[in-house]
């Protein structure tokens, strides 16, 4: 026997907190809402500008892959390379991507380089000048990312099932044709841009080691003169349709030859407005959002079927869906599906232990402080509140939920969620092999053979 | 950012790291075992990320899962990876927990509990990681699998897959496992490293306690590696049949990441200059002006970074390109660029790199389980955990070197070019 043994196991310690410290929070006249926290872990500022972009459609999947691009691609004043150096020789960075519901601009640069970063901001955001050269480049780059998306089964798969929840939604994330993509003109970018993003409804995060009067007074020199524009005001997002309802049985998306099938099951759930979005998220961590999961105890830890099982909330700014994925050998997909229905089935009609609620509790709640420990992190964390229409004590708030939830707040909505009855799946792979092997488990369509 | 750091190390060999920051509440430890899949031997093809897995099947006092469960159930999150010449496994916490995860982590270095049904269970688990990666993946594995090390190195040891091959994977044994433990997790052969909110001398208190019995077996000797460089260009091509358009990779041995280290940071230098980012040279050349690639970039033998590597290694250019007529015109621009380079850095062209790779270590070591991982590199491969905070002054102390280590390492053409050729529909 060693001393170890002697030894007891630790506690956990304290409970994991989540303070957001001092926040500053301003409106400025053109619109745009300035949100500054001072931290001063690291000599950088990070920025998350967001721009919602009203009602998109499913049309424009092709501008919301484009515009991004463009931006970074040339302004009134620099040309895309001359933008690329300026950011590169202050030592800071800036992403650009959009999704149905926003315009996304991240930034970094050394706090002394707040001034200057915003600066170019304004400038990438407000006036992009859509070189035609770099139209035609940007056209041909994001057709053959469009090509490479396509043979991601990984990718692919999860796209089908969004497909499945949204239909005829922008949710639904449908990949833009290639010949969509050729024809989009240098005129359609830039009246998609000129009609959408506006300053009005837009939101500016800023997080480092900046003192938030003089962040503010930056800002305002720099986006705060960004005109509001004249023409008619953005049109609101799309209405969600209703989710489709269940029973709806398994697709097979073919792909001839697959070592793997990619396991995607989901359903629409309430998002962050209805009260039991706290316990739906403790509910799926349960269920496969850590290791210690009930998918990853099964499918992996026991079974063997798959590397990397997950269950968890997917989010929009209007919408959300529960979800889980499995990459599985192909052999066993029929046995893998039927686990993960039976994992499915437990949480809908069986309690949780004791155990799997406090410990879910504190994971979920360790997972939100760490994030919000790093300077980006927390960054990214107030843009996604603020985006999603949530204020930022609504962190602090959920936090406090997360604490209050019992087991028959989380059986509940598990049992109204989580049934396999009222689940989409998806299969992608090999339809010669899985079909037949998960019929008797439910009706089969195949698609793509 | 004032850096205190303390190192010991104690009776056992075993040595530990702290990195304190107050700053928030968040804790994390990384515990690095100075063996990769560089040291497998033939046959064993994936063993020692294999290992890996079976480190979180059980300990003396832990049944399995029970690790997981305690880390993720006191607000933790952990992992695990394997590279050429590490196996890190890591923690990030609410500060609190600092000693469950110490205690977990000595546990299992003192004794693992690996049964057969364990070893088959991660075998399998293994297959499906590769499955997902590799095998059903567009571009899974290239280049840095099987497509440019059996070009660049002669070995075994330098050249084989690291995730091994599946009939290898079925090969191993409990025995295997048992003499892998033996020689390799031994405390002498392991870094131990705190960074965050812990005070260093309660934390190595901690170490002391936890760690302090575990029997020490010595530090297993460490084989010579080296391979001569060679002249030439070595060509291969390989088909993917998940892929819709064609890729290259163009692979180049390197100066010794420590022995060498002055010419090795030029080479991360020239690499940043050249291909990384949308204001690199390349970047600006093959996708902006010559519009002949959708994509450049650099990337290093160690996999995540230029700092996780020993010698031998390399360091490659992969770009992603809409039609292999092009394939040619893309290399002879590549050449080009590193000529001009060869010639002469022009004036100017580095002070941005350095001001956007100092920019990023500082976002990266914002996030405390990466600066505990990185020190603990540092520490272990060079004796210098401090390099964490002082990166950026080495990179710049370097700038005078970048023409001259080109001109020596890159422009002579002695390389690897590996082309991928798309057998996918598209």
């Amino acid at each position: 026997m060693t001393a170890g043994s002697a030894l007891q196991i630790p506690g956990p310690g304290a409970y994991p907190s989540v303070t957001l410290g001092d926040l500053f929070d301003t409106r400025m006249p053109n619109g745009m809402r300035v949100i500054v926290v001072r931290r001063s872990q690291v000599p950088l500022v990070h920025l998350r500008l967001q721009i919602p972009l009203g009602d998109v459609g499913t049309r424009d999947s092709t501008a919301l892959r484009l515009l991004p691009k463009m931006l970074l691609a040339g302004s009134g004043t620099r040309s895309g390379s001359e933008m690329a150096v300026a950011i590169q020789r202050l030592g800071a960075s800036v992403d650009t991507w959009a999704d149905p519901d926003h315009l996304a601009l991240a930034a970094s640069a050394p706090f002394g380089r707040l001034a200057e970063i915003l600066e170019l901001l304004a400038d990438i955001v407000a006036h992009p000048s859509f070189p035609p050269r770099e139209v035609a480049g940007e056209r041909d780059r994001v057709a053959q990312e469009v090509l490479q998306e396509a043979a991601d089964p990984v990718a692919a798969a999860t796209r089908a099932l969004a497909a499945a929840l949204y239909p005829g939604h922008p949710y639904a994330d449908p990949l833009p044709g290639i010949a969509s993509v050729r024809r989009t003109s240098r005129g359609a970018l830039r009246s998609f841009h000129e009609a959408r993003v506006r300053p009005r409804g837009g939101s500016l995060v800023v997080v480092g080691d900046v003192d938030p009067d003089k962040a503010v007074d930056a800002v305002r020199r720099t986006l705060g003169a960004w005109s509001p524009g004249t023409g008619s005001p953005v049109p609101d997002a799309v209405e969600v349709p209703r989710a489709p309802s269940g029973g709806r049985g398994i697709l097979v998306v073919h792909r001839p030859g697959a070592v793997q099938s990619n396991l995607r099951i989901g359903a629409r759930c309430g998002d962050r407005r209805d009260p039991s979005f706290p316990a739906l998220m403790l509910a799926t961590t349960v269920l496969g959002g850590s290791f210690t999961s009930r998918l990853v105890t099964n499918l992996r830890e026991r079974n063997g079927y798959t590397y990397s099982p997950r269950a968890g909330v997917d989010e929009h700014r209007r919408a959300a869906a529960v979800s889980v994925r499995a990459d599985v050998a192909t052999e066993v997909t029929a046995r893998a599906l039927t686990e993960v229905r039976y994992e499915l089935a437990r949480m809908a009609t069986a309690p949780v232990t004791p155990e799997e609620l406090e410990s879910s509790r504190r994971y979920v709640t360790g997972v939100i402080a760490m994030s919000s420990a790093t300077q980006a992190g927390l960054a990214s964390v107030l843009a996604s509140l603020v985006g999603n229409d949530l204020d930022p004590p609504y962190l602090e708030a959920l936090v406090d939920a997360l604490g209050r939830v019992d087991d028959e707040a989380l059986s509940e909505v598990a049992a109204r969620t989580l049934g396999p009855a009222s689940m989409t799946t998806v299969v992608m792979g090999d339809a010669d092999v899985v079909a037949d092997a998960i019929s008797p488990l439910d009706r089969v369509r195949v698609v793509g053979r | 950012m004032d850096a205190a750091i303390e190192t010991t190390t104690l009776a056992n060999g075993l040595e530990v790291v702290v990195l304190p920051d107050m700053s928030t509440p968040v804790v994390a430890l990384a515990v690095h075992y100075d063996v990769g899949f560089r040291s497998e031997p033939a046959g064993s093809s994936g063993f020692a990320h294999l290992f890996e897995h079976l480190m979180f099947q059980g300990s003396e006092h832990l049944e399995k899962g029970e690790l997981p469960r305690l880390i993720q159930g006191s607000g933790g999150i952990f992992n695990g990876f394997t590279r050429p010449d590490a196996t890190v496994y890591f923690e990030q916490l609410p500060a609190g927990a600092l000693e469950l995860a110490l205690y977990c982590e000595a546990d299992r270095m003192r004794s693992p509990k690996i049964t057969e049904e364990n070893l088959a269970n991660q075998i399998a688990v293994v297959k499906e990681e590769i499955r997902v990666n590799v095998l059903n993946q567009p571009y899974g594995g290239f280049p840095w699998l099987e497509d440019l090390p059996p070009l660049l190195f002669e070995t075994f040891a330098n050249s084989h897959n690291g995730y091994g091959s599946f009939d290898d994977l079925d090969a191993a044994s409990l025995d295997d496992v048992r003499r892998f433990f033996d020689r390799y997790y031994s405390p002498a052969n392991a870094t131990v490293t705190i960074a965050g909110a812990a005070e260093p001398a309660i934390a190595v208190s901690l170490v002391e306690r936890y760690f302090g019995d575990i029997p020490g077996r010595g530090v297993p000797a460490r084989p010579s590696f080296a391979e001569e460089r060679f002249n030439g260009e070595r060509r291969a091509e390989r088909v993917d049949r998940h892929a819709p358009l064609p890729a290259l990779a163009i692979g180049y041995r390197v100066p010794d990441p420590i022995a060498d280290e002055e010419r090795y940071d030029a080479t991360v230098l020239m690499a940043s200059l050249l291909a990384h980012g949308s204001a690199s040279r390349l970047f600006d050349r093959l996708v902006r002006r010559e519009q002949l690639a959708a994509d450049v970039g650099a990337m290093w033998g160690g996999l995540d970074s230029a700092w996780t590597s020993r010698d031998p290694t390399y360091l490659a250019f992969v770009v992603h390109y809409p039609d292999a007529a092009l394939t040619e015109r893309i290399i002879s621009s590549i050449d080009d660029e590193i000529d001009t380079i060869a010639a002469g850095v022009p004036a100017g062209a580095l002070e941005p790199v350095l001001a956007q790779l100092t920019s990023e270590h500082w976002m990266q070591i914002d996030r405390k389980y990466e600066l505990a991982v990185q020190a603990g590199f540092f520490e272990r491969q060079r004796g210098r955990a401090r390099l964490a905070f002082e990166l950026a002054d080495r990179l710049a102390a370097a700038a005078t070197r970048v023409s001259d280590v080109t001109a020596e390492w890159f422009a002579p053409r002695d390389r690897a070019v590996c082309t991928l050729v798309p057998g996918g529909a598209s």
